[in-house]
């Protein structure tokens, strides 16, 4: 019936990941508000393992969808295949983790659906027959509510760490399904490699002293290694300073770069996008430098001065040089 | 080849934002507005195809009138010509019904590919392209950071994958490509480029000149309202000049979190 909660399942190396338990977690806790139950399935070939993993995260029933056509991953195949069994489902939210491989496919499904899509929601609230979303705007500084009326299926893809896992206190049955993925004409996987890591290896630092957009410029950015001298760090940058070659790409935090876990870490105008976030969260101690007093960053941040960075860190400095001697 | 690119003209990065009354969405008076970040690189990637195949680079943009100015930034950067659906409502409308507007306004076309930015630097759905790539019948990839011709009608094109990986796929046209921050040095416009830029052609459409079905027209989300986030958690925020904060910093991290 359409008032159920239908959970996408993601895998890589035979496992699952991460952000499918964060959406269990989710849909557990929504399927009653909705008055359905929780769905889940999981899509390739050869998943025994993932799929004992997911149908441990609870719910009802666990799908498990296997042919040859769905591994490697194409998007292609897997809407075709979601296609049908959203079909089969006739659920009224269907979630995912809003990773890289979600980002590919879950787009075209909802379009295929003619379905209403939200992309990296924070927070879901259910109140009568609406469901309203959160998610961030403006470069993640503002919050929108986003509301899907009643009825209508809805698609929507959760932000990363937004939904802590928790134990599910129940396991669900598993069922396998067929497909029929004849039509599909999927696009020809070359090649998987991992991206260049280069000489930096950040995952070692105790202490890391990161780099951001505001920053200001490359020759700016020599401020940055002189405080990780300083304080005996390495240095780290969020993603635009990679991009635009103030610093190495193989210093980059984040989603789509290094996950780093120091004892201190100083963020020097680093907004606090999420993609950033992600890849530094479980450091011990944080510290934001930044003039934007509403900077994301300073959420995350144990301690935050509100400046210009390029009058802060100098300053920093000498007095990080004079406490130690 | 025929080469679309789609950009969006948002609040620049470090913008001061206001919250309008009733709180459906920022005031935008007074702001500063650019291409957004993506969509630059689009341009640039878009730009790079047409120099190595040959073609036509064509912009799309959906906004308001003011988007007209980062139409004519993306032309002064080398595209050819424009279409400009002509909508501030939509522009902010949910990314299945945004993708149906744009791909309307091009389905005659025939483009081979299709460029967007990865993400808006305002809605940030990362998602339009692959609407677009569905209601045209075309294939996608999100993410990419890198492109190559490979032979007659082929791409070779590498993207992001999640945990660092980077997939390489070879794709035949049309495709749409979500172009990812980085992948090139984009280019500045020349003189000379600004100066053609007011004078390449340019089509102005409105919503309601592309056809679509009342239902196609009615977005099936409601943005209900913006604000600065609750703030769940915050920094203790050391005060006082550069030095007083500065030394304030160093007691805390030495004698509070011990961590030096």
């Amino acid at each position: 019936m359409a008032a159920d909660v239908l959970v996408i399942g993601e895998h890589r190396d035979g496992a699952l990941k991460g952000i499918s338990k964060e959406a269990m977690t989710a849909a557990r806790v929504l399927a009653p508000q909705l008055g359905g139950e929780v769905v889940s399935v999981l899509l390739g070939q050869g998943i025994d393992g993932p799929a004992d993993q997911l149908a441990a995260c609870g719910g009802a029933r666990c799908l498990v969808v296997e042919a040859p056509e769905l591994d490697p991953y194409t998007p292609e195949a897997w809407v075709a295949a979601l296609k049908q069994v959203i079909g089969q489902v006739d659920p009224r939210l269907v979630l995912v983790g809003h990773s890289y491989q979600a980002i590919d496919f879950f787009p075209r499904l909802a379009a295929a659906l003619d379905a209403a899509l939200v992309p990296d929601v924070t927070a879901i609230e259910i109140a009568a027959e609406e469901i309203a979303f959160h998610r961030k705007v403006v470069n993640g500084k503002l919050d929108a509510r986003v509301v899907a009326p009643a009825g209508g299926l809805v698609l929507a893809s959760l932000q990363q760490g937004a939904f802590p896992p928790e134990d599910a206190g129940g396991t669900a049955a598993r069922e396998s399904v067929t497909v029929d993925l004849s039509a599909v004409k999927p696009r020809k996987v070359v090649e998987i490699k991992a991206a260049e890591k280069g000489e930096v290896d950040l995952a070692a630092a105790e202490i890391i002293v990161a780099g951001g957009r505001g920053v200001g410029d490359k020759d700016k950015f020599a401020v940055v290694f002189e405080l990780a001298e300083a304080l005996g760090g390495a240095v780290g940058a969020s993603r635009p300073p990679c991009d635009a070659e103030w610093v190495e790409h193989e210093r980059q935090i984040g989603s789509s770069g290094q996950v780093v876990a120091p004892r201190l870490y100083v963020a020097l105008g680093i907004s606090g996008a999420i993609q950033h976030l992600v890849g530094m969260r479980g450091s011990e101690c944080v510290v934001a430098i930044n003039k934007d007093p509403n900077a994301a960053i300073f959420q995350e941040a144990t301690y935050g001065i509100v400046g210009d960075l390029h009058e802060v860190v100098p300053a920093l400095i000498a007095a990080v040089r004079e406490a130690r001697g | 080849m025929k080469i679309l690119c789609c950009v969006k003209q948002v609040p620049e990065k470090d913008a001061r934002l206001r919250i309008a009354d009733g709180e459906g969405w920022i005031v935008e008076e007074g702001l500063s507005f650019a291409l957004s970040e993506c969509d630059r690189y689009g341009v640039e990637a878009a730009l790079r195809l047409k120099e190595a195949v040959g073609g036509e680079v064509t912009i799309l943009s959906l906004g308001g009138e003011r988007a007209s100015k980062g139409i004519k930034e993306a032309l002064a950067m080398g595209g050819d010509r424009a279409i400009h659906v002509v909508s501030e409502d939509f522009a902010r409308a949910d990314a299945v019904t945004i993708g149906k507007v744009l791909a309307a306004a091009v389905e005659d076309e025939e483009f081979d590919v299709v460029f967007t930015g990865q993400q808006s630097d305002d809605l940030g759905y990362n998602a339009v392209g692959p609407v677009l790539a569905e209601r045209l019948g075309m294939a996608h990839v999100q993410i990419v950071v890198e492109i190559e011709p490979a032979g007659e009608g082929r791409l070779r094109v590498s993207h992001e994958l999640d945990n660092n990986l980077i997939e390489t796929v070879e794709v035949s046209t049309p495709v749409v490509l979500g172009v990812q921050s980085g992948i090139n040095d984009v280019r500045y416009a020349s003189l000379k480029g600004i100066m053609q830029a007011g004078s390449k052609p340019q089509t102005k459409l409105t919503v309601e000149d592309l056809g679509l079905s009342e239902e196609d027209r009615t977005p099936k989300l409601q943005l209900q309202r913006v604000g600065f986030p609750v703030k769940t958690s915050q920094a203790e925020i050391l005060d006082g000049d550069p030095k007083e904060a500065a030394q304030k910093l160093v007691e805390k991290l030495i004698h509070e979190a011990k961590v030096l």
